[in-house]
């Protein structure tokens, strides 16, 4: 068994045994005005409900002050009863804490559900609820000869505090008492209603029970107060008493609900957020297979391109260079001149099978990307691209080669679709390194007819994501299109940690 | 007699070479065409001995084409290609690859 534990069942014991003592209190009194019956079964409902839903609502939740609260709401409303002890030193006693099960009820309503005076105003509250019923509250009794009271039938036993019998000076100062109570009790349930005013579904549902049985309760108690200050007379009064318990008596089981239901909503929140972080992360998943096997299919299309541009192109000129250089040595002895003419051809074929060889490798991958780097692999874009660019690279610096890669082909790619699409004959190319990424932004005033799902634009998209980046199209009729990609460059870019949903 | 020779490859260099080689080596090269259609018209009207053709044409397949020209057209038919992987048709009497191509390499197919 935990200490915790063993110190509840402690409590519960001690709590049994209150209740029996304020029950024996109750039943050998001779200065109760009311039914005794009725005075027994109150004092041990309301204290035993208190302190057992207290200790369970402890036990339960050992870091929320709320449990410990209402057993202690429980254990001075037993000890309140012992104002009907015949004993004055127990007596007195008695009437003393008799008004702080009251005090710690605000202190409830005021921290509910967490267990915390969560501002000032509550702290303040709570602060004056308690000094008004435990450091003044034995001030008007040095001034009351309880023996004299009309409410004791037939008299109460005597005040071991009273100094002087001086009801008007007493009186006075219940008055002030009640006057202080009625306003902290009035502003306990204006917070109260203040709260339930700002929160939502979820929260009014854990609130509901607990707030308006207690808001209830403190709101009798505060008519309780006013009917005391109008000197209303006393059946009312006695009545309205009554009337009071009964709330009260509920208090302790609508804060059990309320917690619970806090907690399952809480479990509730957690089993959302999973359900909601399950479909964002098969969505993610899904969005990844999907783009894997784009760029599968890219590097197979461009593999198939690669294949039949070398059959088309450079194998073509060596086929026809190997038949005309046969030719030539065939007619070397028989017509020497036709074979010079054939040598002279196949020389000039040659060249061109090595140009277009050239042309395609660096298709594949430019080497003075590798080499010198984006700046001048652009330069030399633009000065090979059909149409004109005007170029404004902004970077000085060498960067990660795969940034440096797609930002190239981000602009190559772009440049092609300039030329055989937009049917302007002139683009700009802008390239800024901030904050640690890559901006590489290419416009031109074409016809604006972009389609950012093709293959070649979907393969840049693509591209760019496997760094981390971000690319967009914007295509407009009538205005062009730019491209825009955001690359992240390396070096100064911070990690964005995504702090876990608050519970 | 000269062998009279037909032509049917897309790409217009290599139909070039072929043609000046096959003429230099005794065929009479009676035309060129630069797809299958093309290349049945051609047969259809000029009725050559022999037809080199290319297996990968942009309309056609060169070994369909070869069954169709053997024996709509009534023709022989030799295929060829720049690729060396190619499995000569059943209907063709032989595969030569482009850069293999000479007088002697298709007579010893034909004859």
């Amino acid at each position: 068994m935990s200490s915790l534990r063993r110190a509840l069942y402690g409590l519960g014991a001690t709590g049994v045994v209150l209740g029996l003592l304020a029950l024996a209190a109750v039943l050998t009194t001779d200065h109760n005005q009311q039914d005794t019956k009725v005075s027994a079964v109150t004092t041990l409902l309301i204290g035993w409900s208190f302190i057992g839903a207290g200790l369970f609502a402890w036990n339960r939740f050992p870091r929320n002050r709320l449990g410990m609260l209402m057993s202690a709401v429980g254990f001075t409303w037993l000890l309140g009863a012992m104002a009907f002890a015949n004993v004055p030193g127990v007596f007195i006693i008695g009437v003393l804490v008799g008004s702080l099960p009251i005090a710690i009820l605000v202190h409830m309503v005021l921290s509910f559900p967490s267990g915390r005076l969560e501002d000032r105003l509550a702290r303040g509250i709570a602060t004056a609820g308690y000094a008004a019923t435990t450091i003044y509250m034995p001030v008007p009794y040095l001034f009351l000869d309880t023996t004299s009271l009309e409410v004791c039938d037939p008299a109460c036993p005597e005040n071991p505090l009273l100094i002087t019998n001086d009801l008007g000076t007493a009186n006075f100062l219940f008055g002030v008492l009640n006057v202080v109570g009625l306003i902290l009790l009035t502003m306990t349930v204006w917070v109260a209603v203040r709260r339930w005013r700002a929160a939502d579904r979820d929260d009014r549902r854990t609130l509901g029970p607990s707030l308006w049985t207690a808001v209830a309760t403190l709101f009798l108690f505060g008519s309780l107060l006013t009917a005391g200050l109008l000197g209303s007379d006393d059946p009312f009064a006695e009545s309205l008493y009554l009337v009071a318990l009964a709330p009260l008596a509920s208090v302790p089981y609508a804060f059990l609900v309320g917690l619970l239901r806090a907690k399952l909503s809480a479990a509730e929140v957690v089993a959302e957020e999973n359900l909601r972080l399950d479909a964002e992360l098969q969505e993610r998943y899904e969005e990844l297979r999907a783009s894997r096997a784009r760029i599968v299919e890219a590097a197979d299309a461009a593999r198939r391109k690669l294949e039949r541009d070398l059959h088309d192109g450079a194998q073509q000129r060596l086929v026809g260079l190997a038949l005309s250089l046969r030719l030539a040595r065939d007619r070397l002895e028989v017509d020497p001149a036709q074979s010079a003419a054939l040598l002279e051809e196949a020389g000039a074929e040659l060249a061109l099978a090595t140009d277009e060889l050239r042309e395609l490798a660096r298709g594949i991958h430019p080497a003075i990307l590798t080499d010198r780097g984006l700046g001048a692999a652009l330069d030399a874009l633009a000065k090979r691209a059909p149409v004109d660019v005007r170029m404004r690279p902004a970077i000085g610096e060498r960067l990660p080669r795969p940034v440096e890669a797609a930002a190239y082909f981000v602009v190559a790619e772009a440049l092609t679709n300039v030329y055989r699409h937009s049917g302007s004959d002139e683009a700009e190319v802008a390239i800024s390194r901030r904050n640690g990424t890559l901006h590489v932004e290419v416009t031109d005033s074409g016809n604006g007819h972009a389609d950012p799902l093709g293959s070649g634009l979907g393969g840049l998209a693509d591209r760019v994501q496997a760094q981390g980046g971000e690319f967009e199209v914007e295509s407009e009729p009538g205005v062009g299109t730019a491209i825009h990609a955001r690359i992240p460059a390396g070096g100064t870019q911070s990690v964005r940690l995504v702090p876990p949903p608050e519970i | 007699m000269r062998r009279r020779v037909l032509i049917v490859d897309d790409h217009a260099g290599f139909r070039a070479s072929a043609r000046r080689l096959l003429e230099c080596e005794g065929f009479d090269v009676v035309g060129e065409a630069a797809d299958g259609a093309e290349a049945l018209a051609i047969v259809a009207e000029l009725a050559p001995d022999l037809v080199l053709l290319d297996v990968c044409l942009p309309d056609a397949d060169g070994r369909d084409l070869a069954e169709r020209l053997v024996h709509e057209g009534g023709v022989a038919v030799l295929l060829t290609s720049s690729r060396d992987d190619i499995e000569g048709g059943a209907d063709a009497l032989g595969f030569i690859p482009k850069d293999r191509l000479s007088g002697a390499s298709i007579r010893e197919l034909v004859e």
